[in-house]
């Protein structure tokens, strides 16, 4: 069985005036299907880093991803990375830019960014636009990359109008097909909006059904567009040559530029008349239903700046689940909240990633956070990956003089040493990282292999890796 | 206490000498604003030995007549080696009027500038520090100055006032003391919030002193960017006012703008103007050498002192 | 808050600011009292005379009686007279004349602006997004060019240009009196334009005041085209003077959006880049431009209070500037007057439009 991602010698780093900083040197690990692999490190390790990377949202100028495979299940979605990373070694560090080939690598993420693969961020206040509504924010992402789904709920109610209009009377769900309108209507009884949520998506249903029949052809042309659109992606989203791929993107990305114009003039004006937004809009009512939002139809309406950081998290994850994607990637979300919040928060993730299979990666400095979430943990310094386990096994049995460390230093209560252990040293400068291993300088265990030489990765039990000579030759295999 | 004191302050001293060497460092990495430094340099030379050098009246050097059908006049001759500039009207040197008019016109740009400054800062200050009514009024009194346009404030002043330097002084320090105050008051209220004023503050430093002491540092780079592109605008401003006909000084005051203005009146039109190019284009060329320069210097500036831009 | 709130507390901060510019052209105005009163008498000065016009503008009363005096004229629209030292017809009433000469400097200034937002709003964006790279370097160097024009002389060089001696072909000359300042530049051959600047001669009714509209709604197309034609290139001249200023806020500004978080999340969802710069930064960016509004508004009617004198364009400017050079100082004063409502007018409307953008500013 294959992972949802596998991470292979992902090398990014930032050429800055000063000189080239290191920020990620080598990382590889592994995502399986339905889990939440926690990646823990100190600030500064490059946990973000190399969640940007894996999303491409590195910023051109300073940054670069060097060298590394991204697997998204079978797929390598780095491929030409190598291309785009010609460094001129000299007495100044230069970087070619290679502008078509960057754009086209940044169509093809465009398709990954936000339906396979999405993220939510630490601030969630400044995370949002401020100028538009949270509805205007989920919408855009829905009419990006769900448009078949949405017509098609929108053609099954069109096919049940009497229905629609029975259930709006006596004020109850009781459509029991099995269709797209039936899974539908599943999901708003599972949303718990209560009466008045009920009666608004049903009113809203209705009212898509009507415009769908009036401009029958329009939506129906609308429709077969869009599923060969969806075939089109699928197909590049495998392995072709080149050539192909670049045809299918010039042709995807003259599609969207047509469509998400009109559409965006069209969704920000109220009172619209137009099947697939208002099916947005619906959309992003039950989005937010499912994130357990009350007063969910208010909030739609509300400004960022409206609404507080426990909920704007939520919103960020609707967001970001609002397309299935396979794997989402959270960086340190309750970072920013407090704790009770950040609770609640965790809670809803884990339930969201039962009810959708998710693979998750959590990223955090907190490992409270990691005990409660994760099933598998990856603890990263400077800009290494030095151990990767299940959460058990690491809490239990840690390898890593790094790790060993961490758990020494986090305070217990039912210590009675008053001194509090910490790790000696300080954060290497990755402008200039030590030789060798990059911890060697603050490890207790350093012998001269360390400072000469960058350990290997080894696997001292099923499951459980070790970059540290210490373990060498004791590997599993 | 104050061997201290003096202590801190020379130290405070060295190491601004130090950052100042930085980016002075910084600055000379592009060509560009080093251009535009040089050659403001150039101008404040002219400026200063210019007319000691030339020295001698510009006037009626040559004595090439002409009918037009209306009068006679003196033919404004091209440039040449005997008149670098050639002449405008009236035989007027054009060479020596340029240059003396650098004098005048950077002079009175200086005084305009820094007074307004100065003036700004001060006021910016009061407004931000003691806030309240008095900071109201004051920002209020700068919201009326900037919504009457610069120029028009200024030609009503000397229609009224009298067509003498003081006035033009005065009418352009009022013109551009607002934006210096806004400045200052925002730096003020943004280093009251901080933490470590409030509890310095609280700790029984004098806020004043601890204010201040975060304030001017804080402000100097938008002061000075704001002074180099005011220094431009100040320029432009008196050229367009000499150029109407309202400068101080009289007729043939040796000014840029006051040189094509002559030129525009003495010549008769259009025909004139096209057929004796030099006489404009040649003070304007003037000009916006200077003001681009000034520019150059004022963008060079803020990108080297602009904290968050270091690359 | 709602935005018909907002707007009404605009509008009541509006007031401190008018009653401050009153004070200053009060104070301006009877500051030279002798000016003032020469303004008043013909040829005749005798001291009968100057007693008689010294009881009229009450200047025997206490400084604030006076005051309240002239803000009552001011609000009945007494404005005084056109002094009898006046190029155009003496003793006619200021407000009258305003009639005559607001019209076709709001024309100039509405078309400066619109050339401004047509040169600076594309060029800001592309400078941004295409930071330091060819596009970037040219658009800030053309923009700063034009910062330091001095406008009069950018003015001057389009007349050599395209005036009446140019090198041009006729049809492109711009076609005046020969003097400068002439009294209004006009298509060549066919009196296209005649008719409509002398409407004494020709008998036409202006309607609006403005060349271009009452064109069009009198349905002469080749009048409006002259017109137009003959609008551009002083509106040009304010233009290129003064877009540079936007050009360089609005990279400005854009930039620092474009380093926010909320750009990366646009870029996580899948937004195309194009798109994020158009909806996500642009807006944002827009924003702010509207707070270096007035500044600029300031700068753009003193460029047209020049360029009306260059051009010759009859409009406040040139107004203001022959009333300046012949000691008329009750048109001076109400001319600054009239162009400070402008301004604090034109700064309301961008406020407004400012909070429709960016919602976090109503909350204020």
């Amino acid at each position: 069985m294959e992972n949802a991602l596998t991470v292979r010698n992902l090398k990014t780093q930032f050429f800055i005036y000063e000189g080239v900083v290191k920020a990620i040197d080598d990382v590889s690990f592994e995502l399986k299907e339905g889990e939440v692999l926690g990646l823990v490190g100190e600030t500064g390790c490059g946990k973000s880093v190399t969640a940007f990377s894996i999303m491409k949202l590195i910023p051109d100028p300073p940054g670069r991803i060097v060298n590394g495979e991204v697997f998204l299940g079978n797929l390598n979605i780095m491929k030409n990375v190598s291309k785009e990373a010609r460094i001129i070694e000299g007495k100044r560090v230069k970087v070619k830019h290679f502008y078509s080939v960057i754009k086209k690598n940044e169509y093809f993420f465009n398709k990954i960014r936000g339906k396979y693969i999405s993220m939510i961020f630490q601030e969630p206040m400044a995370a949002l636009n401020p100028v538009y509504t949270v509805e205007d924010q989920i919408v855009e992402t829905l009419i990006l990359h769900n448009k078949t789904n949405m017509l098609k709920i929108i053609k099954a109610a069109s096919e049940h109008m009497e229905e629609l209009k029975g259930m709006l009377e006596k004020g109850e769900l009781s459509y029991s097909g099995d269709d797209y309108l039936g899974k539908e209507i599943q999901r708003i009884r599972e949303g718990n909006g209560g009466k008045e949520s009920i009666k608004r998506h049903l009113e809203l249903l209705i009212e898509e059904g009507s415009l769908y029949i009036r401009r029958k052809s329009k939506y129906e042309s609308m429709l077969a567009r869009s599923e060969e659109l969806d075939k089109l992606e699928e197909r590049l989203l495998s392995n072709i040559t080149e050539e192909e791929q670049m045809e299918i993107i010039n042709i995807l990305s003259k599609e969207t530029r047509k469509i998400n114009l009109i559409r965006m003039s069209k969704q920000l004006k109220r009172k619209v008349r137009d099947a697939l937004l208002l099916e947005a809009r619906r959309e992003a009512l039950s989005l937010l239903e499912s994130v357990e939002i009350p007063n969910a139809w208010g909030v739609l309406k509300l400004y960022p700046h409206e609404l507080s950081g426990g909920m704007l998290q939520r919103v960020m994850i609707s967001i970001a689940l609002a397309n299935n994607p396979k794997i989402l990637i959270a960086d340190e979300p309750t970072t920013a909240l407090d704790v009770t919040v950040q609770a609640q928060i965790l809670r809803l993730l884990r339930n969201l990633q039962d009810n959708l299979r998710t693979s998750i990666i959590l990223i955090t400095h907190d490992l409270g956070v990691i005990a409660e979430t994760c099933n598998r943990v990856a603890v990263m310094y400077a800009g290494n990956i030095v151990e990767t386990a299940s959460t058990e096994e690491l809490f239990m049995n840690p390898k890593h003089p790094y790790t060993i460390g961490l758990l020494q230093s986090i305070p217990r209560v039912d210590n009675p040493n008053k001194v509090l252990k910490s790790i000696t040293g300080n954060v290497p400068n990755l402008l200039n990282p030590p030789a060798g291993c990059r911890f060697h300088p603050r490890c207790p265990f350093v012998f001269d292999k360390c400072r000469v030489e960058k350990p290997e990765t080894i696997e001292v039990s099923p499951g459980h890796t070790v970059a540290c000579h210490l373990f060498y030759g004791k590997g599993v295999n | 206490m104050s061997t201290e004191l003096a202590g801190s302050f020379s130290r405070s001293l060295r190491a601004r000498y130090e950052s100042f060497k930085k980016t002075f460092f910084f600055f000379t990495r592009s060509p560009i604003a080093t251009i535009g430094l040089a050659v403001v340099i150039f101008y404040v030379l002219v400026g200063i030995f210019g007319p000691i050098i030339l020295g001698g009246n510009p006037w009626k050097t040559t004595q090439i007549f002409e009918y037009n059908g209306i009068y006679i006049y003196n033919v404004p001759q091209p440039p040449s080696l005997h008149f670098p500039f050639g002449t405008t009207f009236e035989g007027y040197n054009l060479f020596n009027g340029v240059v003396k008019a650098a004098r005048i016109d950077l002079m009175v740009a200086a005084i305009v500038v820094f007074s307004g400054a100065i003036v700004g800062t001060l006021l910016g200050s009061i407004a931000g520090y003691k806030g309240g009514a008095l900071g109201d009024v004051i920002m209020r009194v700068t919201d009326v100055f900037l919504s009457i346009p610069f120029l028009v404030l200024a030609i009503a002043f000397l229609v009224i006032l009298g067509r003498n330097l003081t006035v033009m002084v005065v009418a352009l320090v009022l013109i551009w003391w607002p934006t210096y105050t806004r400045i200052v008051r925002g730096q003020v209220l943004s280093v009251r919030e901080l933490k470590y004023v409030e509890a310095s503050v609280a700790a029984g430093a004098s806020s004043f002193r601890t204010i201040f002491k975060h304030v001017i540092p804080n402000s100097i780079y938008p002061i000075f960017v704001q002074v180099s592109l005011d220094f431009g605008n100040v320029i432009l401003t008196l050229a367009a006012l000499f150029y109407l006909g309202v400068g101080f000084a009289g007729y043939y005051t040796p000014e840029w703008g006051n040189l094509i203005g002559l030129a525009a009146s003495l010549g008769g039109g259009l025909p004139a103007i096209t057929r004796y190019w030099w006489t404009v284009t040649i003070p304007g060329l003037a000009i916006l050498i200077l003001v681009v320069s000034l520019n150059l210097l004022g963008d060079g500036l803020r990108d080297v002192m602009d904290p968050r831009l270091r690359r | 808050m709602k935005m018909y709130v907002y707007v009404i507390r605009r509008l009541i901060l509006l007031i401190p600011v008018i009653i401050g510019v009153t004070l200053i052209t009060f104070a301006l105005s009877h500051a030279n009292v002798s000016l003032l009163i020469a303004g008043y008498l013909g040829r005749v000065r005798t001291p009968q005379h100057i007693a008689i016009v010294k009881q009229e503008l009450h200047l025997n009363l206490p400084v604030y009686e006076q005051y309240f005096y002239y803000l009552g004229n001011l609000f009945t629209g007494n404005w005084g007279y056109l002094a009898p030292t006046e190029v155009f017809d003496p003793g006619t009433p200021v407000v009258v004349e305003f009639q005559r000469r607001f019209p076709p400097t709001l024309e100039l200034a509405v078309f400066a602006t619109l050339l401004v937002f047509l040169m600076g709003l594309p060029l800001g964006v592309f400078s941004a997004v295409k930071k330091d790279r060819l596009t970037d370097q040219i658009t800030r160097v053309i923009a700063m060019t034009g910062v330091s024009i001095p406008v009069f002389w950018f003015g001057l060089l389009i007349l050599i240009a395209v005036g009446p001696n140019s090198i041009l072909p006729m049809q492109l000359r711009l076609v005046g009196v020969g003097q400068i300042p002439p009294s209004y530049y006009y298509y060549p051959h066919s009196s296209i334009l005649e008719p409509w600047v002398n409407t004494k001669v020709s008998g036409l009714t202006r309607p609006t005041g403005f060349l271009l509209i009452d064109t069009l709604l009198y349905g002469d197309w080749q009048a409006f085209l002259a017109g137009l034609y003959t609008l551009f290139w002083p509106a040009l001249s304010v233009a290129f003077t003064s877009f540079g200023l936007i050009v360089r806020f609005l990279r400005s500004s854009m930039l620092e959006v474009m380093n926010q978080d909320f750009i990366r999340t646009a870029r996580s969802k899948g937004v195309p880049e194009y798109f994020v710069v158009r909806k996500h930064v642009r807006r944002n960016a827009l924003g702010a431009t509207t707070t270096v509004m007035g500044l600029f508004f300031a700068g753009l009617l003193g460029g047209v209070v020049v360029t009306e004198t260059v051009f010759g364009w009859p409009g406040m400017g040139r107004w203001l500037f022959y009333a300046a050079i012949g000691g008329d100082m009750v048109s001076v004063m109400a001319t600054t007057f009239v162009f400070t409502i402008v301004i604090v007018t034109a700064n309301l409307i961008v406020d407004i439009i400012y909070s429709y953008l960016d919602p976090r500013v109503r909350l204020e």
